[in-house]
């Protein structure tokens, strides 16, 4: 399919804020910009508000103040339809009494294009996704796999210039799931189409994005590269956030940069303004075998988890949860063992705010 | 419950019995109206077929009867079909456009609305009898099928399955198909109607039959015969049955009323085959 790159542009959020019935704001005074043939991955919890602002930029929901723009022009209260942005559904809302031809062709028939062009086109789309052995089947006889091809059919198939998924794969099981998910990043590079994805699924996030958006309650926690998100997370939510399984969290006292954890003593190589800090570290960055500049922790374990190239340790320490990701054999009736952490693999937030203290 | 052999007899003799219920009085006046009038004075209602079908059935169907001696009942069932038509048609029409304004176009009064279209349930047709009649007759609209089918056509039943339904379609249909640049209007006809196929024939059928035995309101509208409907003829045959001095013919009032019987019936085996299509699609 012929894609005219000089049609696609950018998409621009300033200080968009939302609320329902004046109750608190859902998005508070948001503001991103999505560069061109862009995938953005909006992650966050249930509740962050990350659907509203989906739904805010595809126009089936009014914003209260602020301005939403793409390619330079406000679109504020253009009608979702000349939009021209294309949106797929979590349960993609096919149209059930339709075959999949009439699903693809449907938006196409409104907008009054010509037989012969809808023809060509529903020709170039079932065969770029594969489904055209489908056309004269109805929603009801295809498979979720299926069901989510002609969902994105019935998207592409209108060449819009922007591309926004719900949660597209969360009703897919789990193999289909990452299949589907590849797809889509492969499709992405063919048609390069701006595209703005919502997930709560941090994998889903971290393979498909090219640049990720942690939402939390309304607020942007942090834009960036899915390595930036997660070897540089910004603040706590962040870090607890992304990363499976969960950063470990601990709290601390620091007297003079020197923090206590469980009971040792260690000297942080940053400088610490408050007297209590997060402290996080990741699962796998804790070591079982001595290594230099770290302090050595005794863990009672709870449960190992074998997952076949790696194990997770589930353990505590004075009560505290406490994983541990490691590629060494694990003896499962182990009681307790010796961990090594590094201060070089800590990630400091303030107690205060809950940000990063950056390594100086 | 266990399918034991003896559980099953019950239940179909259960159902046989009921069946015989219903289905007996029926076949007694189908089979009597094929006799001839002094058979059934003489001997009563009969329960075999006669030799007086064919007579009885072509003068009742063509050649003027009534008071006036100035309508068939074959025009009659036409009147009653073009009324029950009219009338179930315009019942599915107009609720399902009140139930698509109240689920979709979310206005101020929308629930309030609803209710009181609701509260209409409480009120027949009865009630309302001589307000109606006096805005036909001042719109000149009695003696006309116009007048006969629109002040009944306003369903509050109609419109409250409707709403239900419509409420049951989930909200992503609606923005999925305003991405696609549906207008309201596209997404009623194209989405919402062809979805709620099933409900609508239902309805359809339920309506039609009520308002092929619609009396009250026919016997008030019309006075000219054209008008009629077969149901006034049934009451019209028995009547004169009683009042004239000529031998009552039974064999003819007998045979309007089997007449009266044929076109609901049809109607509900037709549309029984939509309905079960329906199940199986599971378009829902």
């Amino acid at each position: 399919m012929e894609i005219n790159r000089k049609k696609m542009s950018y998409l621009n959020i300033k200080n968009v804020i939302k609320n329902y019935n004046n109750e608190d704001n859902i998005i508070k005074n948001l503001s991103l910009k999505v560069e061109k043939g862009e995938f953005l991955v909006i992650v966050g919890p249930s509740g962050c508000g990350k659907s509203t602002l989906l739904r805010m930029i595809a126009g089936l929901e009014d914003i209260n103040s602020g301005e939403i723009e793409i390619n330079g022009k406000i679109i504020n209260n253009v009608p979702p339809a000349d939009r021209n942005i294309a949106m797929v559904f979590q349960n993609y809302a096919l149209y059930p009494h339709m075959n999949v031809e009439k699903n693809l062709s449907y938006g196409l028939k409104n907008r009054k294009i010509p037989k012969a062009e809808i023809a060509t086109r529903v020709k170039d789309i079932s065969k770029l996704l594969q489904i055209e052995d489908l056309l004269k089947r109805k929603p009801s006889e295809l498979s979720g796999g299926q069901r989510q091809r002609v969902a994105m059919g019935r998207a592409i198939i209108r060449e819009p210039k922007i591309f926004l998924f719900d949660e597209p794969l969360s009703n897919l099981d789990a193999k289909l799931r990452t299949q589907m998910r590849i797809e889509i990043r492969k499709l992405h590079d063919k048609l390069k189409i701006t595209s703005v994805y919502v997930t709560h699924d941090q994998i889903e996030a971290m393979t498909l994005a090219d640049r990720i958006v942690v939402l939390n309650s309304g607020i942007i926690e942090q834009v960036g590269t899915p390595d930036e998100i997660y070897h540089e997370p910004q603040s706590l939510f962040v870090s607890k956030f992304m990363g499976t399984p969960p950063m470990n969290i601990f709290k601390s006292k620091v007297y003079d940069n020197v923090a206590n954890l469980f009971g040792k003593e260690m000297k942080l190589d940053r400088n610490i303004n408050d007297n209590e800090v997060y402290i996080g570290i990741r699962p796998e960055d804790i070591y079982l075998e001595p290594i230099e500049n770290s302090i050595k922790i005794e863990i009672n374990i709870d449960m190992v988890e074998k997952l076949g190239s790696e194990s997770l340790i589930y353990a505590n320490i004075d009560n505290h949860n406490f994983i541990v990701k490691t590629n060494e054999k694990i003896n499962k009736s182990l009681k307790s063992l010796y961990v090594y952490i590094k201060n070089e693999k800590m990630y400091l937030f303030s107690a205060k705010d809950e940000k990063l203290i950056k390594k100086q | 419950m266990k399918n034991t052999f003896s559980s099953k007899l019950f239940s179909h003799i259960v159902l046989i019995l009921a069946s015989l219920m219903f289905l007996l009085p029926v076949w007694v006046i189908v089979a009597s109206s094929t006799h001839s009038p002094e058979t059934i004075v003489n001997n009563g209602l009969q329960f075999f077929t006669g030799h007086n079908f064919i007579n009885t059935y072509k003068s009742i169907l063509f050649e003027n009867s009534g008071y006036t001696k100035n309508v068939t009942a074959f025009r009659m069932i036409l009147n009653s079909f073009i009324m029950a038509m009219g009338f179930a048609v315009g019942k599915v029409i107009i609720s399902s456009m009140a139930a698509y304004a109240i689920v979709y176009f979310r206005f101020k009064l929308a629930t309030f609305l609803f209710w009181l279209i609701f509260l209409t349930l409480l009120l027949p047709i009865q009630v309302r009898i001589v307000p109606s009649f006096e805005v036909l007759a001042d719109l000149h609209l009695l003696n006309s099928y116009t007048g006969l089918i629109i002040p009944l056509i306003a369903s509050a039943t109609g419109t409250f399955f409707f709403r239900q339904y419509f409420k049951s379609v989930p909200e992503e249909l609606l923005e999925a198909a305003k991405m696609d640049g549906a207008n309201s209007w596209h997404f009623f006809i194209d989405i919402l109607m062809p979805l709620s196929k099933t409900m609508s024939a239902a309805l359809f059928i339920v309506m039609f039959i009520v308002g092929w035995n619609q009396y009250l309101w026919p016997i008030m509208m019309t006075t000219d015969p054209q008008y009629s409907t077969i149901l006034l003829g049934i009451k019209e045959i028995y009547q004169s049955n009683f009042e004239g001095t000529y031998l009552p013919e039974f064999n003819r009032a007998f045979a309007m009323t089997t007449l009266a019987l044929i076109i609901p019936v049809l109607m509900v085996l037709f549309f029984q085959r939509l309905f079960v299509k329906g199940l199986v699609d599971g378009d829902k």
